[in-house]
């Protein structure tokens, strides 16, 4: 039995002999333009989920590429980083050149802050993080804005006076979302109910729909989710029993198109652009923390299907959504 | 008032999700239960409904047509159960250690050939569906009617199964020799029964059985893959193989419970009680625990998870 | 396999019996050191075409994943600190395994053993370092402990499967973390899911000048020691191995088997939990949820491949936290998708496994021959 530990113990030296044989990688030639210093400039994803998420992963991997074609930077991320390994992910980068590195989620906010300190010349941001520093900015995104909307959208469009909304896990970027969507509803229909389920995950597509039909079962006629892949199963589930339902973070219409009303679209991409830009520009505004709402072009509605909503509806959303960039609706924004 | 919304929460369209959340964790239980009868603990369950539920994907794309999807998941789940025999009975490797690592490549492997396959897009490709079929006059009964036999067919399909695989393994000859290498394999191998074949076809059955229910995950119940879909079904399907003391109805009605636990704390949640949502979540888990402590189900096979030498003499 | 040998069968008298007996020992020392690096590169080379496929190089990728085992001394204590929790897991898993029990509950004990560690870590103020951290680790050892009896006491007494039972306390354990750190833990404002901060007093000391290795490793080496000279040199350890070899027959020769299953069943999820305590104190600092994922069901590999030998689970501790620190790595250096990262260490760990056989050819051959001459 002995012997066989000392196998084990053999891999790990032969481990140790490839690294000490393997040659240096060499640089790849590339074309993307220069930073002042005359680097290509290279900027860093690094996700906790995955860019195929159809969610907010997926909002983010978009926003990337679409700064590559704009900008011509060279593009790295990172997917699936367990916790244990947020500050060793980031480190890695920093250490391997890149000028922006952009943790997406809140919980990467520790991670940043510690790494920043450590690498002065590197920028770093982190999406819906609180965290700033001279060369760390936060990036707040208004959820709550997003969810109004999509709440005064429901609220009209409801005729029985109930509305189902299915979260993946309640976290705090999607219980601010939650809570504006319930605020939504208030303003254009005081006495409609909105029920709240959680699925605890947020790839379980399967349990996202019984949540859904489990609020159809309770009367609800509108359903709106903020799920990632698990609201696609929201969606099927609103397909399925034919109740109208509003899309969420891209275009979602193909999913249900006779019950898609709209979508909201939460465009991560001129979040990552505009701070890309930053850099690029070399006019990095420090010690800051971001914000980015309707005003600021982060969130949209996708054309309305006119088959399940009257143009008057539509009229009404649109004078929310302008209010809600004039900063006229009274929303409880958590910013520090 | 409060009673009326209890009895809200039992409706029709309640035992109905019942049941559809319980049929592809039977059908992986089921495959399972022929598996640990053999003597083999397959801890890689995950993996075989994550292959079943992205080659039936793949099939139904390839083929246009759910039902080849289905069979397509079936033979990727086939294939990985004969793997998996492959190394726990020939090779003899640990089959725990065996099972967790078929659990990293399930993930890991689907969610790669979804990207090779399908690229990075922005929404999942859709396939063709199994569509609910209401069975002639028994779809009529009232009340249970609806709740029973208007599915699609896969669910009927574990109807069958739990009969057949019942009789299949007390009433035949295959099943009580399968039975007899779970419990003795020398003994089994004395009176003439080849131990390596049979638990060979309990692998291949139990790979695609699970794979039939991944399977139902993405062609029966949705139309699409979506990465690590599986939600830890698998694992579950491994605790009502035991809930069901290794016996195909109760195993199916060990998971008609964890899908009733899931159907009620979902409607719970929708009364916007002051619960914290993470521990309702959690609720069909523990009434799983508490019925499996209170029923005390034991008596698994004795030769489970042992691998078996051929030739007493090599060692 | 090394203390039957002596007893190959062999009939004929033309054959030296001695002789032949220490060709086979040769030949499966050869082989026990040739086998499992034949394993893993077979692992790495069928890997690579599948890596060649996607049209990315195999070489960077390996180059990837060894500089981040290995690749200095940062990346080397970046290991070692992913090993710490394998190896305390893989030893609760092992000394377990030893007794009969298989607890694959490892996920709920380390989630447990974090969360009484961070209370004990952040709630205990005004005492210093080398009070405080064995108090928080001892409060890790409980936590998991606890987490274990249920599973461990319907197990001895009642023999319910150990699977069903700690898989849900797994999965109840999961939806308790959330709710306490978003409820009675959660630090204010509350933008993030998570506790306080564990006091500073409470930290592990990092150990390595330059790095981030921290005590957990020693923690872990010091539960290896003690797991050996317990299993090996006690009284105790004799009874585990009697009830973990044969049951009935340590029934009959006057065992308490219950006693010692529930005790086995306590110091296995207390391991765990020390596994959970370790990285809170000495990496994270504060409590999540789900901050070692698969952690519990990967340390059932780290404690088989490691043969339960608390040696072995030291070494194979070492290459599982190896191919976690070095996969991201190397999807770092490729920007493959870490699904196939997965698939790679998968793949090695099945190759590795499933090689065990090739170590019986030398005395299958030996028996071959020897009945040859009869």
């Amino acid at each position: 039995m002995k012997t066989a530990l000392k196998t084990i113990y053999l891999i790990v030296i032969f481990a140790l002999l490839v690294t000490a044989c393997a040659p240096k990688p060499t640089e790849a030639p590339t074309a993307a333009p220069k930073t002042e210093e005359g680097k290509p400039l290279k900027v860093a994803l690094v996700l906790g989920g995955v860019i195929t998420d159809n969610g907010f992963g997926a909002a983010a991997y978009r926003g990337l590429m679409s700064a590559q074609e704009e900008y011509g930077v060279e593009t790295a991320y990172s997917e699936s980083v367990p916790l244990a390994e947020y500050e060793n992910a980031i480190r890695d980068y920093a250490n391997k050149g890149f000028d922006l590195i952009i943790g997406h989620g809140s919980e990467f906010g520790d991670a940043l802050k510690i790494v920043s300190e450590e690498f002065p010349d590197t920028y770093f941001a982190g999406t819906n993080c609180f965290v700033k520093g001279p060369n760390l900015a936060g990036l707040d995104t208004k959820q709550e804005e997003a969810g109004f909307i999509m709440g005064v959208v429901a609220g009209q469009i409801t005729k029985a006076k109930k509305i189902g909304w299915v979260g993946a896990k309640e976290i705090l970027s999607m219980k601010r979302d939650n809570y504006g969507f319930g605020e939504g509803v208030k303003a254009v229909c005081p006495d409609c109910e909105v029920m709240t389920t959680w699925v605890g995950a947020f790839d379980d597509v399967n349990k996202g729909k019984e949540n859904a039909l489990a609020l159809i079962d309770k009367g609800a006629d509108v359903l709106v989710h903020n799920a990632d892949a698990a609201g696609l199963g929201v969606l099927a589930a609103a397909k399925e029993k034919n109740v109208l339902a509003i899309g969420n973070v891209g275009d979602q219409k193909d999913q249900a198109p006779d019950q898609v009303v709209t979508s909201m679209i939460r465009a991560v991409s001129p979040v990552v652009k505009s701070i890309v830009g930053e850099v690029v520009s070399g006019n990095f505004k420090a010690n800051t923390i971001r914000v980015y709402g309707f005003a600021e072009g982060l969130y949209y509605l996708t054309d309305f299907n006119t088959k399940l909503i009257t143009p008057e509806q539509i009229k009404v959303t649109n004078e929310w959504i302008e209010k809600i960039k004039a900063g006229q609706v009274p929303l409880e924004h958590i910013v520090p | 008032m409060e009673l009326e919304a209890i009895l809200s929460l039992f409706s029709q369209e309640f035992f109905y999700s019942t049941i559809r959340m319980a049929a592809p964790i039977v059908m992986a239980a089921i495959g399972e239960v022929i598996m640990e009868r053999a003597g083999i603990l397959n801890l890689g369950i995950e993996s075989m409904m994550m292959f079943g539920a992205f080659f039936g994907v793949v099939g139904a794309a390839t083929f246009g047509n759910a039902w080849m999807g289905m069979l397509t998941g079936i033979l990727a789940g086939a294939i990985a159960g004969a793997l998996f025999g492959f190394i726990v009975i020939t090779l003899r490797a640990n089959q725990s250690v065996t099972g967790t690592a078929f659990n990293i490549i399930g993930y890991g492997l689907t969610t790669f050939l979804a990207r090779v396959f399908w690229g990075i897009r922005s929404e999942p490709l859709k396939v063709s569906q199994f569509v609910d079929v209401p069975l002639p006059f028994l779809s009529d009964i009232p009340f249970l009617g609806y709740i029973l036999f208007d599915h699609d067919p896969t669910v009927y399909i574990a109807y069958i199964v739990v009969i057949v695989s019942t009789i299949f393994l007390f009433r035949t000859i295959w099943g009580l020799r399968i039975r007899a290498i779970g419990e003795h394999p020398r003994a089994a191998e004395t009176i003439g029964i080849n131990v390596f074949r049979y638990r060979y076809v309990a692998a291949l059955i139990a790979g695609g059985l699970a794979a039939f229910g991944g399977a139902m995950l993405s062609l029966a119940q949705l139309d699409m893959f979506v990465d690590r879909m599986s939600g830890g079904r698998g694992f579950f399907a491994l605790a009502a193989v035991i809930l069901g003391r290794w016996n195909p109805i109760g195993v199916a009605l060990g998971c008609l419970l964890f899908g009733a636990g899931n159907a009620v704390q979902m409607r719970i949640q929708a009364f916007g009680l002051k619960i914290a949502p993470d521990l309702l979540i959690a609720f069909p888990f523990a009434l799983t625990l508490l019925v499996v402590i209170v029923f005390r189900s034991t008596a698994n096979p004795k030769a489970l998870a042992k691998p078996y030498e051929k030739e007493a003499t090599i060692e | 396999m090394t203390e039957n040998s002596t007893q190959v069968p062999v009939k004929a008298s033309r054959i030296d019996m001695n002789k032949l007996d220490r060709m086979v020992r040769r030949f499966e020392r050869i082989f026990t050191f040739l086998v499992p690096i034949i394993a893993v590169l077979s692992a790495l080379i069928l890997m690579a075409f599948l890596i060649l496929s996607v049209g990315s190089d195999p070489w960077v990728a390996y180059q990837g994943l060894f500089s981040g085992m290995f690749g200095n001394n940062y990346d080397t204590a970046n290991t070692l600190n992913r090993a710490a929790p394998l190896m305390l897991m893989g030893l609760g898993v092992a000394v377990a395994y030893r007794g009969g029990l298989f607890n694959i509950g490892g996920e709920g004990q380390i989630a447990m053993g974090g969360l009484f560690a961070s209370i004990v870590g952040i709630y205990v103020t005004g005492i210093p370092s080398i009070v405080h951290i064995p108090l928080c680790i001892l409060a890790g050892f409980i936590g998991g402990a606890v987490w274990s009896i249920l599973p461990g006491y319907f197990f001895a007494k009642h023999g319910i499967n150990l699977i069903i039972t700690t898989v849900m306390m797994n999965e109840i354990a999961n939806s308790l973390i959330p709710a306490i750190v978003k409820g009675p833990m959660l630090e204010p404002p509350g933008y993030e899911p998570q506790s306080y901060k564990v006091l500073e007093s409470a930290r592990l000391p990092l150990i390595w000048e330059g790095t981030r290795l921290h005590a957990g490793i020693l923690i872990a080496i010091l539960a290896a020691v003690i797991f050996y000279i317990v299993l090996f040199r006690t009284p105790f350890g004799f009874a585990v191995r009697c009830v973990g070899e044969n049951e009935t027959a340590a029934k009959h020769s006057g065992l308490k088997v219950f006693r010692i299953r529930m005790i086995l069943m306590m110091i296995s999820g207390g391991l765990g939990g020390i596994a959970g305590s370790v990285e809170i104190l000495g990496a994270q600092y504060r409590l999540r949820e789900a901050f070692l994922a698969n952690y519990g069901y990967e340390a059932l590999a780290v404690a088989l491949l490691g043969q339960k030998h608390p040696l072995g689970v030291i070494i194979s501790g070492v290459l599982f936290g190896g191919l976690k620190a070095g996969g991201a790595s190397m999807q770092r250096a490729t920007n493959l998708p870490m699904a196939l990262v997965a698939v790679v260490s998968g793949v090695i760990i099945l190759f590795v496994i499933a090689s065990g056989i090739l170590m019986r050819l030398p005395r299958y051959l030996a028996k071959k021959e020897a009945s040859r001459g009869a």
